[in-house]
């Protein structure tokens, strides 16, 4: 047998005595890297949807909903909108993180002092605009439009809104 | 290493399988460990098809003449740097290549994937995981790039000549590793969906990983037209070849993708569309796959045909009724959070634009597919050829252009007539006056006018913005204008990356017009000494010298460009002939600058030491090679990971009263 054939043969053994030991490490440490239960269901409430909890202030959630104020701003600063759609649509995502923050709150994250800020906050401006567009969620209370059925954050049916 | 390279490759095949069953198994049973150690196997996967690579760059390197696809696609006169595209001039080779890229995507998407995606996982690693047992058991078996020789020839056939250019370091690679990449969204939309998700949770993923095969093939297109431009000979960059087309095609979906997502990421909405839009990508890329190995239609690209063709017209069919079947299984969930507000908007305008991209796809597909059609039902192949396309797909593109000087300068939701007049009137001023002086000039070819108006459009209307949200910070911040245009693209690089990208698209444009409308061309034959005249170019050449080298027989002309009298240039064109595939390829001379490319290929050399030269002067196709730097750099931009400043807390309740800050 040719030297060459010998090393790759060598090598080729070892290759997969190492894939056999990737595959088998998992059951090997006796524990899972992934540390929450997987969930067989597809839903995780009664709506059929699965609620998001976020898990910390560089939440995707959160910046998402920061980087959409930013592009309206900008769009609001180029004067491509009217200032009372750009205050709804401000307004609107606002509410929703606010909502995103007491989410936080609520799975043991987040400043408490600011969720209460925001909740004060939010308190305040429905009284001072109660002609506002959007409505809470009766579920999530996320900030969503009067003309939807259904919440966009958390699925719920808004025919039961308050 | 054919031996290694074998056994690798086996062992891809089994963890890959593995992977596919285990990631299902351990979700239906939930069992962690077991999803883990299927993760694990894709990894190991992607780690075993390196080694099988590697085992056959080394088998090119030193020319290991016993494996039948060294020994099919090199020589021992190859030069040494076009290992890389010999690697994969063949059906072997590139089957390899697409499931190692396959594989090491699939472990940087998984692998970066983020938290909410945790339920959705294993279904989308048993996606990618399926699809790269597919590949890889059709290697394995059927087109092997380890299988030996029963004897060791003393040296191989040689590279095709074709390929030993430039272009080809990046032109296969490119639409090869995009075609096979849009598995990786389709995978993340389909996990999510099996997984019982509303449908937003893959939104970033997915564009991220769609805007990357979207630049991968648009690369990969420019870098194949440059090609073609360059080496065919015949002066042109687009043949509408079924193989060009089937690149084209998914490029056109993903486009549409990765505007419609931006529409779900920012205002939940066109949910079932999206995943139709990624479903029908994935669908076409099968079909480009198929098309490319399959060879069921005659194409310049003949050296991918083979046997395979079958196989991959299963794969093909299972690629797209899976998709879809799951897609209709969970349409309930799919329901959008909010409804149009106004055909006055961006997302209007997204969709509307996403019909157009759709239309031009299906027009081409519908090209493509007509030999098969027609060779099915009347028994005779009849060829679409380029006239059917510019006609049905060039007023759908102009259209096309008109949407994205438009798209950017409506906002979301809804637009007011005064704001919309206020953001269009500046853009369509620039355009009109562009085709006003046009006309003015002289040039009254009405497809040509309507293409350089829009492009004058798309072009003020982006410098517009970059003009007025510079404008807005130099104002709100104090800094000078061109700090603030520079803070303005780092502080927003999804909008002003595709801004860029943008502009791309209009010298793409500007180049397709330029060569399409006004190209001008002689075929002649000159002896020595003797002159042509072309616009206002005077060509004298000189003369011809035959250089035998290792596999072929070199002929370099010399000529000399003369233009009022003035010598601008000495250029030599280059023709060699390949006795061993009694092929010829050409190396065209071309001066080229922003305004023309003065282009030169010889067609025949005679006996007698005159020259067939084809010459062409190809107006403003300078711009279309520059757009494709250009257009990498904005999907760099765009791409390039952005963290939005979230305040922690407000310190006090004032702060949240003040908006956020727009930079």
């Amino acid at each position: 047998m040719e030297a060459e054939t010998v090393i790759s043969l060598v090598l080729g053994t070892a290759l997969a005595i190492f894939s056999v030991v990737l595959v088998g490490y998992s059951f090997l440490r006796g524990q899972a890297a992934v540390t929450q239960p997987l969930s067989n269901d597809s839903s995780d409430d009664s709506t059929g949807h699965a609620r998001y909890i976020p898990t910390g202030n560089d939440d995707p959630a959160l910046a998402d909903i920061f980087d959409a104020i930013r592009t309206l701003e900008l769009e609001n600063s180029l004067g491509r909108m009217h200032e009372k759609d750009f205050q709804e649509q401000f307004q609107a995502y606002r509410i929703q993180a606010a909502t995103v923050l007491r989410n936080q709150l609520e799975a043991g994250l987040g400043d408490p002092t600011w969720v209460l800020e925001q909740e004060i906050l939010l308190a305040r401006d429905a009284q001072e605009n109660p002609n506002r567009i959007t409505t809470p969620c009766p579920n999530c209370s996320a900030a969503v439009s009067r003309s939807s059925d259904d919440c966009p954050h958390c699925g719920a049916d808004m025919e039961r809104r308050p | 290493m054919a031996d290694l390279g074998a056994i690798s490759l086996w062992i891809a095949l089994a963890l890959a399988a593995y992977s596919t069953i285990g990631s299902v198994a351990g979700k239906i049973r939930t069992s962690p460990a077991l999803v883990e150690s299927a993760q694990s196997a894709m990894y190991g996967a992607a780690l075993a098809l390196l080694v099988a690579t590697f085992s056959l760059v080394i088998g090119f390197i030193s020319r290991d003449f016993e494996i039948a696809y060294v020994a099919a696609h090199s020589d021992l006169a190859m030069p040494s740097q076009f290992t890389w595209v010999a690697f994969y001039a063949g059906n072997e080779g590139s089957l390899l290549f697409i499931a190692v890229t396959l594989a090491i995507m699939a472990s940087l998407a998984v692998w970066r994937a983020p938290e909410k995606l945790r339920d959705a996982l294993p279904y989308t690693t048993a996606v990618l995981m399926l699809t790269l047992t597919f590949f890889l058991a059709v290697t394995s078996v059927m087109a092997n790039p380890f299988d030996k020789l029963p004897f060791t020839p003393a040296d191989g056939e040689g590279i095709n000549p074709l390929l030993t250019h430039f272009g080809m370091f990046f032109h296969p690679p490119a639409l090869m590793a995009g075609l096979i990449s849009i598995t990786i969204p389709l995978a993340f939309a389909t996990g999510s969906l099996l997984a019982g998700k509303s449908g937003d949770e893959w939104v970033d993923v997915g564009r991220v990983w769609g805007i990357i095969s979207w630049v991968l093939l648009a690369s990969g297109l420019l870098l194949g037209s440059w090609w073609a431009y360059t080496i065919l000979g015949w002066g042109g960059f687009w043949f509408w070849d079924p193989v060009e087309n089937a690149a084209f095609m998914p490029w056109l979906a993903l486009t549409a993708f990765i505007h419609s997502i931006m529409v779900q990421k920012r205002r939940g909405m066109f949910r079932m569309w999206n995943i139709v839009l990624i479903n029908v990508a994935f669908g076409l890329a099968l079909y480009g796959m198929f098309m490319n190995r399959g060879g069921s239609v005659p194409s310049v690209h003949s050296f991918g045909a083979s046997a395979l063709g079958w196989i991959f017209l299963m794969f093909l069919a299972i690629g797209v009724i899976v998709p879809f079947a799951i897609f209709i299984w969970r349409y309930p969930l799919l329901k959008s959070a909010r409804n149009l507000d106004s055909m006055l908007s961006r997302e209007a305008a997204f969709l509307v634009n996403n019909l157009l991209f759709l239309a031009i796809a299906f027009v081409t597909l519908w090209g493509t597919v007509y030999p098969l059609i027609s060779r099915l039902f009347n028994n005779e192949e009849i060829t679409v050829s380029r006239p059917f396309y510019d006609q049905v797909n060039g007023p759908l593109m102009l259209a096309l252009v008109f949407l994205m000087g438009v798209g950017p300068l409506i906002p979301w939701r809804k637009a007011n007539l005064d704001s919309l007049r206020r953001s269009l009137l500046p853009p369509a001023i620039g355009g009109l006056a562009t085709v006003a002086v046009l006309a003015a000039l002289g040039l009254h070819k009405n497809y040509a006018l309507i293409a350089f108006g829009l492009a004058a459009f798309v072009t003020s209307g982006i410098l517009m913005e970059w003009y007025r949200g510079a404008r807005s910070r130099h104002r709100s911040s104090g800094e000078n204008y061109a700090a603030a245009f520079l803070h303005l693209i780092w502080a927003n690089r999804p909008r002003y990356g595709g801004y860029i990208v943008h502009l791309s698209v209009v010298m793409v444009t500007l180049g397709i017009v330029g060569a399409s409308f006004f190209s001008i061309q002689k075929d002649v034959v000159l002896n020595p000494g003797e002159s042509v005249s072309i616009s206002d170019y005077e060509l004298v050449y000189l003369g011809s010298v035959e250089t035998p080298k290792g596999n072929r027989t070199e002929f370099a002309s010399t000529v000399q460009i003369f233009r009022g009298g003035d010598l601008l240039e000495t250029i030599q064109t280059k023709r060699a002939f390949y006795p061993s595939f009694n092929m010829a390829s050409t190396n065209a001379a071309i001066r080229s600058t922003p305004v023309e490319d003065l282009y030169i290929v010889p067609s025949e050399n005679m006996p007698d030491g005159s020259v067939g030269f084809r010459i062409l002067v190809n107006p403003l196709i300078w711009w279309m090679w520059v757009a494709g730097p250009v257009m990498v750099i904005g999907t760099v931009i765009a791409l390039w990971p952005q963290t939005v400043p979230v305040p922690a807390r407000a310190p006090s309740p004032g702060r949240v009263a003040t908006r956020p800050t727009a930079a």
